[in-house]
């Protein structure tokens, strides 16, 4: 390794070290971090339960026990995963310069809101009965 | 949330706004082409292009397209009336039939113009036609078809739409096939935080 190279390395250790000291973080927090992260430690489904919902129960209980080896990270955290990632997404996706006045996410307080106030559920369509459905109107209407 | 967007409300588009007036031969994002043969249907439909701009813009070019279903506003509203238990003799108002109360069909129509045609369902999207050859549509973003270029190339390009609608349709489609459920915060819990911030004017509306 090169006297540079070293230099280098050395001064991004002393960075790390300063920065984890700015945020009030020890070795041992940022490790501990990592290892929930990388699915190591345990994550206790029931913080994600509410009084509606309950605790999670079955399968995915079964996934924080026995089964935890064999999982990156409990049930539960992945969906928890997953919805940043949707939030990243919508928020990357969507700059406002190409927003249309359908697509209404500006920012993360109104991706919260349109949960509730904003998006509504849709019904599917079968399309077999469906195309029979229409065909048999435009017949009608022909009459 | 009345009107979320960045758009005022009186804005309403014309098809000069959403369409170019001739489409490009070449397939790009939120191209429309018709005659696309669903597989999953066993129908020809209109499609509109959902693929990467980035894919499609190539040096080397794109080999297949991506597209959604684009049904007619006719086809969608007929099938979704039969799904409020409407038989097709019913909706054709054939005059044997009973017709169904007025305050039945009110709240379908309220749903069908606020939520379906204002697109604030994640699957479906209301695409006004250009007057020409494009007819009043819903997109479906669950129903998909790829095409291969040689099969875009020997079809019918009815339409690109303009930016911002151009954008707007393949972010739609990412958003619907990214998104996940998850439970909602309960009402208890969400009291308890508006609570806890012991906001004087807030307190008095408890």
């Amino acid at each position: 390794m090169s006297e540079d190279l070293m230099n280098t390395f050395a001064e991004t250790q002393t960075q790390l070290a300063s920065s984890r000291s700015t945020a009030g973080l020890t070795s041992d927090d940022i490790d501990g971090m990592w290892k929930v992260y990388s699915g190591m430690e345990s994550f206790n489904p029931s913080e994600t339960s509410d009084s509606e919902h309950g605790p999670v129960e079955g399968e995915n209980a079964q996934i924080t026990g026995a089964k935890r080896e064999s999982y990156s990270t409990a049930t539960t955290f992945d969906r928890r995963k997953e919805l940043l990632f949707e939030l990243f997404s919508a928020l990357v996706l969507t700059p406002a310069g190409i927003m249309s006045r359908t697509l209404p996410l500006k920012d993360s307080r109104d991706v919260f809101e349109l949960k509730d106030d904003y998006w509504v559920e849709s019904e599917p369509i079968d399309y077999k009965v469906a195309i029979e459905v229409y065909e048999k109107y435009k017949a009608l209407r022909r009459e | 949330m009345s009107n979320p967007s960045q758009y005022p409300e009186s804005e309403v588009t014309s098809p000069g706004e959403i369409y170019f007036d001739k489409p490009n031969d070449e397939i790009e994002q939120s191209a429309i082409v018709g005659g696309i043969h669903f597989h999953s249907l066993g129908k020809e439909y209109d499609g509109i292009c959902v693929s990467p701009q980035c894919e499609i813009g190539k040096a080397d070019r794109a080999h297949y397209f991506t597209f959604c279903l684009l049904q007619s506003l006719e086809f969608f509203v007929v099938a979704q009336l039969h799904r409020h238990g409407f038989d097709p003799e019913v909706i054709a108002g054939k005059r044997d039939k009973k017709p169904p109360a007025k305050s039945q069909l009110k709240g379908f129509y309220n749903s069908l113009i606020n939520d379906y045609l204002g697109n604030k369902t994640h699957r479906y999207y209301f695409l006004p036609g250009n007057d020409v050859n494009i007819t009043d549509s819903v997109i479906d973003f669950e129903i998909t078809e790829c095409l291969s270029r040689e099969q875009a190339d020997a079809l019918l390009k009815k339409g690109v739409l303009k930016s911002p609608w151009r954008e707007d349709i393949p972010t739609r489609f990412a958003s619907y096939i990214a998104r996940i459920g998850t439970a909602h915060i309960s009402k208890d819990r969400r009291q308890q935080a508006l609570d806890a911030l012991d906001i004087p004017i807030l307190k008095s509306l408890l």
